[in-house]
């Protein structure tokens, strides 16, 4: 009988042993409760210890994402845009945490609303520009979640003990009815922009044509323009070289180049006139002439 | 115990008994404390965690002698391997090609065009201790991350530079912001690389977009075709401006031969012509008459009759 009361009371001790040793992993913190009561809160991990009628809720330290479903918002010119986010967030304040938030879920559906108010607000005080703009000094997208963040940080951080570490936008998109104009806008500046290229291709083609027919012309030009000189000083040499021979005996030069003249010019269409007594016919009309005998020479 | 003992009056059985118990135990106390013994493969390393608490150490490839289960917690990471996560894309369908999910991947651009735009992410574990204990799911994190750099480049960026030229801008910037992100969350992962996957206009304006790529090569085709033409024409007309000179040039050959020819030729007659002058001069005019004449019209009139002609006799002929 000494030994089972040994065994209990060795049983009992090993039982409160064992729920005096709390181990707290590097992912969490532990709230140490009494009844339900808290007393204590573990935020540094490794082997603690505890009263052994005190229990142990653990609650998860690591980043969280909260990533719900994209949703719609108006920007202040009234414009709609399909914005996704997502959160990054963890427990800071396990105590207030636990109080006020209790679970993964119960924390998720308090940031939906901080950061859908938040968001909305932020959103509706910008223009389209700030959000889509090719124009560095307009996109203000980092200011606009930076500012998201910092108002989320604020709201969550009080009552909930949740950090949110980050709000970002995973996608900037347009809803249904919108997208049909957008893309028949796209559509219209495609075929602008189709229509630009085909007329600069023939502005370009245009002007390597004209170029083209320009350097040929000149090439062709100064081709003739030396041609002529060579050709004039061609004609100069013989001017000189004829003058030359010509300058010996410029009667006989006449008579012979006239005589060439004839040539050339009377051609079968001529009809000359001749007098019966000229030099050429003076023997039809005269009769001989009295030929000298070389004995009356 | 007391079991033990009471057989213990009767028979010598019981001490056998109580030594099986013993070395039962004995042997279950081994195999625990055995838990304790583990190796690190060699493409892993392994985060410990004792009673919770992370050892310093991350373990490399070796046997280890630890304290057994329940204590040690032993996470072993491939720290080599080179995952992967597809942002607006599904990374599991690769076999049959991946298809960008069209849903999820139209982003808007900076000239509010819609486009669809996914990629490829690909990183390593850079600090172990980080990947294990800093959050539960960094795949997640890495895609979000991703997902929402990307989405910030593209609404900063006219949608003709996503397609085309910007793409490696994109890429470096997405996995510069991407990396200072993850980094900022402290998850110790180091991206390697971020591809661009599916970057095309959305089905309801591919058809304008491949019209402009249409475009851009009939301008460019334009022009090559008036290069052709130039690059035909210039040697053509080189080869016609050196025609006209050499034509030129044989042509001034020839008025100069001629020349010289015909005044020496002249030279020549004129060099003779004093030895007989009459007579030479004579043959010369009567000579011309002979060739010129025969293919004249010719009437001969009496010196007499010179002024009664009717010149109509003349013209009747014709």
């Amino acid at each position: 009988m000494k030994h089972r009361w040994l065994i209990l009371v060795l049983a009992l001790a090993a039982l409160a042993a064992w729920r005096t040793l709390l181990f707290v992993d590097e992912t969490e913190f532990v709230i140490v409760t009494q009844f339900g009561r808290p007393v204590d809160t573990l935020r540094e991990a490794g082997l603690h210890f505890k009263l052994p009628y005190e229990s142990a809720t653990r609650i998860d330290k690591r980043l969280q994402i909260y990533d719900p479903r994209p949703s719609e918002f108006l920007t202040t010119e009234k414009k709609n845009v399909d914005l996704d986010v997502f959160v990054c967030w963890r427990v800071e304040e396990p105590l207030a945490f636990l109080e006020n938030v209790g679970s993964a879920a119960g924390a998720e559906a308090r940031l939906h609303d901080i950061i859908w108010s938040e968001l909305a607000a932020e959103v509706g005080r910008r223009p389209l520009e700030a959000i889509v703009s090719v124009e560095s000094e307009l996109h203000g997208l980092d200011e606009l979640v930076g500012e998201v963040t910092k108002r989320c940080a604020q709201r969550a951080s009080g009552s909930y003990g949740i950090r949110v570490v980050d709000v970002s936008l995973k996608r900037i998109a347009l809803p249904g009815q919108v997208r049909d104009s957008v893309f028949q806008r796209m559509r219209a500046e495609r075929s602008r922009m189709a229509r630009r290229y085909r007329a600069e291709g023939e502005e370009e083609a245009l002007k390597i044509r004209a170029e083209a027919d320009k350097q040929r012309t000149v090439v062709l030009a100064q081709a003739y323009a030396e041609a002529e000189k060579t050709r004039g000083a061609a004609e100069a040499d013989a001017i000189k070289t004829y003058a030359a021979a010509h300058q010996k005996d410029p009667a006989f030069y006449e008579l012979l180049r006239t005589l060439e003249a004839y040539r050339k010019i009377l051609d079968s269409k001529t009809t000359v006139l001749l007098s019966s007594d000229s030099q050429l016919l003076k023997y039809l009309t005269e009769g001989a002439p009295p030929v000298k005998t070389p004995e009356e020479k | 115990m007391r079991a033990a003992h009471d057989p213990n009056t009767h028979e010598p059985r019981p001490p056998k008994w109580g030594r099986r118990f013993g070395s039962v135990i004995g042997l279950g106390l081994l195999a625990y404390l055995a838990t304790g013994v583990y190796y690190v493969r060699t493409d892993e390393h392994a985060v410990v965690q004792r009673c919770g608490k992370v050892l310093d150490r991350v373990r490399t490839p070796d046997l280890y002698v630890g304290l057994p289960y329940g204590i040690d917690k032993v996470t072993r990471l491939k720290v080599h391997e080179v995952k992967r996560v597809g942002v607006n894309v599904d990374l599991s369908e690769r076999p049959l090609g991946r298809r960008t999910d069209p849903g999820s991947a139209e982003c808007l651009t900076g000239d509010r065009n819609l486009i669809l735009v996914a990629a490829v992410v690909q990183y390593q574990i850079k600090d172990a201790k980080a990947y294990v204990l800093r959050t539960a799911d960094v795949a997640a994190l890495v895609r979000s991350a991703a997902a929402a750099s990307l989405a910030s480049v593209v609404s900063g960026t006219p949608v003709d530079d996503v397609l085309t030229v910007q793409r490696l801008a994109i890429r470096n910037r997405v996995r510069a912001e991407t990396q200072a992100a993850l980094d900022s969350w402290g998850v110790g992962v180091h991206l390697l690389e971020v591809s661009l996957e599916g970057v095309a206009p959305p089905q309801e304006v591919a058809e304008a977009f491949r019209d402009v790529t249409a475009a851009r090569e009939d301008r460019q085709r334009a022009i090559n075709e008036a290069n052709g033409y130039m690059s035909r024409l210039l040697p053509q007309s080189r080869g016609e401006a050196q025609r006209i000179l050499t034509e030129a040039e044989a042509e001034a050959a020839k008025i100069r031969q001629e020349s010289e020819g015909e005044a020496e030729r002249f030279r020549r007659m004129a060099a003779q012509l004093p030895n007989s002058p009459g007579v030479t001069i004579r043959r010369l005019i009567l000579e011309t008459l002979e060739q010129v004449l025969p293919r004249v019209n010719k009437v001969v009139v009496d010196s007499r009759a010179r002024d009664t002609l009717d010149l109509g006799l003349i013209e009747d002929k014709e």
